[in-house]
Order: structure tokens, then sequence, then C-alpha cells
């Protein structure tokens, strides 16, 4: 590698290279000269001068490229000749790298970007905590995650809970949840596909401090018994389904078959809070009747835990204090709810900071 | 292996200064031939055996330096070692006769 970096600054400077040469040579002579006495006897003694120059000329550059292509040859040639070893170490490049890359997209979507949001360290997730023997959740959508000493987190909540929750305003100055709603059938304007969307609560948008590109977002009067169906797009299927076009706003879509108004498009780089999941688009809570075919989902099942969870803390509230003022309220939830009389949660209510929302699995373990 | 052991032996020298110590240490038996001493030196620039800088020499005259590198002691120590193996060789064979 040395003498290649070498060779490329001999081919690089080859110009200055035969001025040096020529000049060597002329001081040669006149050094010779001077010696001898007689010019014309030390420029005979010297032989062919241009020849001296000749043969010097294509160490610099032709043998140098000639070689290069010779290399090159042989690499290529000694490749053919073993087919199965080059594809092999090919593909494992090929992968190494593809996976390389994958990877770091990966963490950069999840632990680099934050989400689009205002004042993103107010942002709290909610996630409780279980002896490894409590059997409190009857059943369950989402996940929990077992943790080293034995126990459970879990960031999923029945609705009832999220409510009772909802009532500490002491704590928070905004509580909202989201669920993934899968891929319903999404028809618009005769035409159907599948699109990822999600279940929100009317506070989500307004308490994450997101914006509307266009229209409104869903609010808190969406997301009651009765209150006419909207939907909301994530500003990436807006553009890449609808064609960017604002006429689509009030226009009827039909999801699962239920009958939804396009209310809005939200801030663009806002596709959701789960960096898992990246929703097409956000359909009120209260709507979930007209979407959801199986499993049938009761909202006031108080033992059916699912529901994701964040909250926005008042100012001033640290994560330790509304620890305190939560747990007692969800402690009593699980023992006057919990399936079978099963004993109560053991740390009821943690909750994880989410810093700058960055990483929901990091921040369910905190 | 002459002009690698001449540089070590001089330090730094021009072309031609090298041509003229190897004749005269020689005692004028060694001619060398300009013609090919001039490649030769430069084959050795390109082998990173040696450097060449431009300097003034003595009575104000601009010449080229030239000077061993590390690589370039090591093949000389290297060239010398397989001359004694050669000539050892040589002088056995015309001994046994």
């Amino acid at each position: 590698m040395k003498s290649l970096l070498r060779r490329l600054k001999f081919l690089w400077n080859r110009r200055r290279l035969e001025a040096d040469l020529d000049e060597e040579i002329r001081d040669h002579l006149e050094r010779k000269a001077a010696h001898l006495g007689d010019a014309d006897a030390a420029r005979r003694q010297f032989g062919n001068i241009s020849s001296v120059k000749e043969e010097s000329r294509p160490m610099w550059t032709g043998n140098f490229i000639e070689q290069l292509a010779q290399d090159v040859r042989y690499a290529l040639r000694a490749m053919s000749a073993n087919r199965l070893f080059t594809a092999v170490t090919i593909l494992s490049l090929a992968l190494g790298i593809g996976a390389n890359t994958a990877i770091y997209s990966f963490m950069d979507a999840v632990m680099l970007r934050a989400l689009p949001v205002s004042k993103p360290e107010e942002l709290v997730i909610l996630n409780w905590r279980a002896p490894r023997t409590a059997r409190v959740v009857r059943s369950q959508w989402g996940g929990n995650y077992d943790e080293p000493g034995g126990g459970t987190t879990s960031p999923n909540y029945p609705y009832p809970a999220f409510k009772l929750l909802r009532g500490q305003t002491q704590v928070f100055s905004s509580l909202f949840g989201h669920a993934n709603a899968g891929r319903p059938s999404v028809v618009f304007d005769g035409r159907a596909d599948l699109a990822v969307a999600q279940y929100v609560t009317g506070d989500l948008f307004s308490g994450l401090g997101v914006g509307a590109a266009l229209g409104r977002l869903i609010g808190r009067d969406d997301d009651r018994a009765g209150a006419p169906p909207v939907v909301v797009l994530t500003f990436d299927y807006w553009r890449s389904r609808f064609g960017a076009s604002p006429a689509v706003l009030g226009k009827a879509i039909q999801v699962n078959g239920g009958l939804f108004t396009i209310a809005g498009v939200a801030a663009p780089g806002f596709s959701g809070v789960s960096p898992s999941v990246n929703p097409s688009l956000f359909i009120p809570l209260a709507c979930l009747g007209l979407v959801q075919t199986s499993p049938v989902i009761d909202l006031e099942d108080k033992n059916f835990y699912w529901l994701e969870v964040m909250g926005r803390l008042k100012p001033g509230v640290t994560l330790a204090a509304a620890q305190a003022q939560l747990a007692g309220p969800f402690h009593n939830f699980v023992e006057s709810y919990g399936h079978r009389g099963e004993r109560a949660l053991r740390h009821p209510c943690a909750l994880a900071a989410s810093g700058p929302l960055r990483c929901r699995w990091l921040a369910a373990r905190v | 292996m002459l002009v690698l052991k001449t540089l070590s032996r001089l330090g730094t020298m021009h072309g031609y200064g090298i041509a003229l110590y190897i004749q005269q240490t020689s005692e004028d038996i060694l001619q060398v031939e300009e013609g090919s001493l001039y490649p030769a030196l430069q084959r050795m620039l390109i082998k990173g055996w040696l450097t060449a800088e431009w300097k003034q020499s003595e009575n104000d005259r601009r010449a080229r330096y030239y000077q061993l590198t590390a690589d370039g002691r090591a093949q000389l120590a290297q060239e010398l070692r397989n001359y004694h193996h050669v000539a050892g060789a040589i002088a056995r064979v015309i001994e046994a006769i």
C-alpha cells in the first residue's frame, strides 16, 4: 500500500521528475567535462542521453499502470476461477454492509431522533410494574418486559384506569393514550388499499404539541361517543396516497367499512409516537367500534390491558413526585377490579421519564 | 549494491560523485556506465531505497543529492549477504581445483 502511494506520487509528479533528470544529466556532464577538461569526451563517454531518459520514463508511468492493470486482471481471473468462493465473499460483504446500514438507520430512528413535539423533556411514558406472580391482568394487548430480578413491566392500561389517571390534574397538564389499530382497509374515491392506523385519545395531538399541516387534528370533542367520525392523515400518507391535494379535506373515507371524514393532515415528520410503528392515519379512540372487528374491545373492560399512556408533567412536578401521586389511585384501582382477587401490583404505577422521547424500550426499564 | 554501498559510506552524494567514487575506490577497474547509472537511481527512488534533494554543491552549482532510506539500508544488507554467499561459493569451487 505504501509503495502504491509512492508510485502514485511519482506518477503525479512525472513532469517535474523529467525536468529533474534533465538537469541532473546536464550537471553530470559539466562536472565530467571539468574533470576531464574535454566536453566532447565527457559526452561521448556518457552515451546516448535520450536513451537514458527513455529508460527512466516507463518507470514512472507505463510500467506502473501496466502492472496495476495486470494485478486487476489477475484478481478478476482468480475470482472467476473460483466462482463459489467469490460469490460467498461478495454476498457476505454485501450482507455485512447492508446489516450495518440497517442497524444504524434503526438506531438513528429510535435513539437519536427526538419526536417533532414541543418540550419533549416534559413528556413521560407510564409503565406499571408487578412481581412475577401477580396475575392482575386478564388479558392484554401489547407487551411486557420481564425484569432481570423477576417481575414484569408493562406500558398497557385498561381504558378505565386511563380515565382515572387522567383525573390526576395536579400531576399532568395532559394525559393521553394510543393503541395500534392494525392495517385496516381504506377506501377513498372508489380505490381501496391497506394502511397502518393508530387509535388516539382526544388529547394526544394537543398534549404532544403537534400541529396540523392542513385542516385540524383530532381533539377532545372527536373522542366522544356519538361524535361525527373523523380521521387525521400523516403528512407522508397524504402525499403518497392523496397527491398532497388540499381537496381531500371534508371528503368521506371508509376504514374497515366504517364511514369517516378526513379532518386534517398532521405536521410533516410526525408519524405517531412509537418508533416501531409508522401509521398512515389516526382514528379517535371513541370510533374504535367502527373499525375494530376482531378482537372486539370493550372500552369499559377494567381487566383488559391495552392502551399505552403518555403524559405531559406539569411544570415543577418531578418524576418521583408524580410516581408517589399516582401510585395510590392506581393501586386502589387494581385492588378493586383485579382479576379474581389477585394480589396487587408491587409498584403499581411506575413512571418512566421519556427524556426527549427517544427509546421506549430503554424508558420502560428505567 | 555498489551504489547503495557508496551512499552508505558517503552519506549524501550526487550521481557524478557516486560514479567517480566507485571508479576511484576500485582503482579504475570498475567503470560505472553513466547510461545505466541514472535509470538505476530512478529505479531505486521509486522503490523507496533512496531520497533525492536538490542542494547547492561546492563551487555554487545546483546538484541532486541522493541519500539512503531505512529501506535502502535494509536492501544493502540483504544484497551484501547474497554477495558474500555467492562469492564464498565461487571461492570454494575455485579452490577445490
